[in-house]
């Protein structure tokens, strides 16, 4: 095969090799972790944040509820109701919903936008996470993750309480009894259990 | 060995300028007592080759600092003698109301007498203390088979027997020494023990002396006592235990196992546990790689730990792992072999149940890859991990938007790299994530693709076509 002129290599730079991320978890204590590693062979680093209820990560921004505030990856924080909250996060956006309050929020620029929403009825909630191409969704005895394909792959893994995004590809899921980490890549769906500290 | 020693207050408690008071501290069941140091102090007689030690304490009285600039003998006490130990390099300031321990350690030489001084300096002045001890003749000790030691601690053991067992063995006194020895006292205490010794016995030179020595296990557990021969003192340790478990089946949810997977341990008894018991179970791990001693991913994945505790009820064959039916466990990302061990501690097992599972090397496992383009250059990402540590050479084949190859396939050693990056993280398995850039002259928009594959010592492994978007 003839090599284009116009196709020249120049000298190889060196290869970067650095220890892959997977994400964040958040320990059993309350502490966000770095995962590092291979899914089914994860180490934790050491805690990044403290004092944190729930959390959603994306590619470009991780959001952290602690007892009283959202604080953001990117540094920017903001007072938040009391309690738990659950996170659809896209890109460097997310919906924010306070449980204990019933509230909605916007997480937009660093900050949190009131959206005027009481249903007539208190919202009953139960474990979902909605991601780009499905949904993640937890019964009794199995986490179903279903694509918009028609795809459907089901994990025996029950009791399921809450999904948390680690990051891009992995999904969070928090048991009485384990963390687990759940690849939502297509493709490669597998869910392994992430190492426990001081459970 | 615990040596008793023998303190003699010939002078008040010695005081320097009022600022510090020097004590002895003897330990005792409630804890150290201080008592004021005298001027000469008189170990207890210690046999041949044996050792003594006398802890006194500087303590600091006054409202100031106080500086000990000088601490003697230092030693080392050839043929025998004195020396201080575990102090600080001085000067050493003590504050006001501490205190610094000066441990006086004796080490024997020839039978004979032996004097030295204790000095303690300050800014100000300097403390004495007459140390002074003998060496007697001293006696060989050892014990018959079935017990084991005396260890360098003193220690010696009857081992394990079913309860309500005995276990004998031979208590051995040997002279070594050119005149006749009397040994006395020669006596065991310790409920399970015994010893059949007269109150004295004299050994002439060269002999030895027996004695019969008894465990009697009472109960499930472990028993201590002390075995006094003359001035030396042995711990004395049997452990009773119930009728063994009988060995354990150890199984897993697959027989083979390969990198980077979990599987589950669960253990069974064939025989009906004749108790409730309880013990532990314990993962290891050897590389079969020299590159890293251990992969610390390799563990009991829900504690994060290499040991599980077990628990079994009494007439029952099904064993707890953590109050769990299985242990779930990683085999992280190094080739070797993951040993699996019980322990069941007093209660016994009727056979060594230790299990082995082989980790084998493995072709670069690549876990994603990616072709991207920014400007005139070509990045590809390559996510996985190399059980073997020897990951580095590789090759590229481009291809264009058709799918023809362009040219042949560039190859590339990043062996020192892929080395520098593992000696960093030295047991954090071998999970890696290499960024490579192509720096390209023309258009890089006529490129389409490329296939990566990397070599180790195990083979290769290639990657997807990547497509450059």
């Amino acid at each position: 095969m003839k090599i284009p002129l116009f196709f020249l290599f120049a000298v190889l730079l060196c290869a970067q090799i650095e220890r892959p991320q997977l994400g964040l978890m958040l320990d059993a204590n309350g502490a966000m972790r770095p995962v590092y590693g291979a899914a089914a062979s994860a180490t934790l680093g050491d805690p990044i944040l403290t004092g944190v209820l729930s959390f959603g990560c994306s590619p470009q921004i991780c959001l952290f509820k602690t007892d009283t505030a959202i604080i953001a990856s990117d540094g920017t924080s903001a007072t938040a109701p009391t309690g738990t909250a659950i996170f659809a996060i896209h890109g460097a956006s997310a919906y924010i919903y306070f449980s204990d309050t019933q509230q909605w929020a916007r997480w937009r620029d660093g900050q949190l936008e009131w959206i005027d929403f009481m249903p007539s009825e208190a919202v009953s909630t139960c474990t979902v996470m909605l991601l780009e191409d499905g949904s993640l969704t937890a019964t009794a005895d199995h986490i179903a993750l279903v694509r918009t394909d028609g795809s459907e792959f089901d994990f025996a893994v029950a009791g399921v309480q809450q999904f948390f995004a680690m990051g891009s590809s992995y999904v969070q899921a928090v048991t009485d009894t384990g963390m687990w980490i759940l690849r939502v890549e297509p493709g490669r769906e597998e869910i392994f259990l992430l190492p426990g500290i001081s459970q | 060995m615990m040596v008793r020693f023998l303190l003699l207050a010939l002078a008040a408690p010695l005081v320097l300028h009022a600022q510090l008071t020097m004590l002895i501290v003897t330990t005792t069941p409630a804890g150290p007592v201080e008592a004021p140091a005298g001027s000469v102090y008189i170990f207890a007689p210690v046999a041949a080759g044996d050792s003594a030690d006398a802890r006194f304490r500087a303590r600091n009285i006054s409202n100031t600092g106080v500086t000990i600039t000088a601490l003697s003998p230092l030693g080392p006490p050839l043929g025998g003698g004195f020396i201080v130990q575990f102090v600080p390099s001085t000067p050493y300031t003590i504050a006001p109301g501490n205190f610094l321990d000066i441990y006086v350690h004796f080490v024997s030489g020839a039978v004979g007498p032996y004097s030295g001084t204790l000095q303690v300096s300050t800014q100000d002045n300097t403390w004495s203390v007459s140390l002074q001890a003998s060496v007697i003749p001293g006696p060989v000790v050892t014990v018959g088979s079935p017990c084991t030691g005396p260890d360098p601690t003193g220690a010696i053991s009857f081992g394990r027997v079913l309860v309500s067992g005995v276990v004998n063995c031979t208590l051995s006194i040997f002279n070594p020494n050119p005149q006749s020895l009397t040994i006395s006292p020669i006596v065991g205490s310790g409920a399970a023990f015994s010893v059949v010794a007269p109150p004295s016995v004299a050994i002439d030179p060269g002999q030895s002396a027996s004695f019969p020595m008894t465990f009697t296990a009472s109960i499930s557990g472990p028993a201590g006592g002390t075995l006094t021969v003359g001035t030396r003192a042995y711990s004395l340790t049997g452990t009773g235990f119930n009728s063994p478990l009988s060995t354990p089946i150890l199984s897993f949810d697959t027989p083979t196992v390969a990198s980077n997977e979990q599987h589950t341990l669960t253990i069974r008894l064939p025989q009906p546990s004749p108790v409730a018991a309880s013990g532990s179970v314990n993962l290891a791990f050897t590389p079969t790689v020299t590159a890293v001693t251990n992969d610390t991913a390799i563990q009991f994945v829900a504690t994060s730990k290499r040991v599980v505790s077990f628990t079994v009820s009494q007439g029952s064959t099904a064993v707890l792992l953590n109050n769990q039916a299985g242990a779930v466990f990683s085999t992280g990302t190094t080739a070797g072999r993951i040993t699996f061990t019980v322990d069941a501690g007093a209660f016994g097992l009727a056979g060594d149940p230790t299990t082995t599972l082989i980790v084998a090397p493995l072709p670069v496992a690549i876990e994603s890859a990616s072709a991207t383009t920014l400007a005139n250059d070509l990045n590809i990402t390559v996510q996985g991990f190399d059980n073997t540590y020897t990951a580095g050479v590789m090759s590229f084949m481009f291809y264009d938007r058709h799918g023809n190859a362009l040219g042949s396939a560039i190859a590339a050693d990043f062996s020192a790299d892929f080395l520098s990056f593992f000696q960093q993280y030295p047991a954090g398995g071998s999970s890696f994530l290499m960024g490579v850039t192509f720096p390209v002259t023309g258009n890089v928009s006529t490129i389409g693709g490329v296939d990566v594959t990397l070599t180790n010592s195990a083979g290769l492994a290639h990657t997807q076509r990547l497509n450059f978007p």
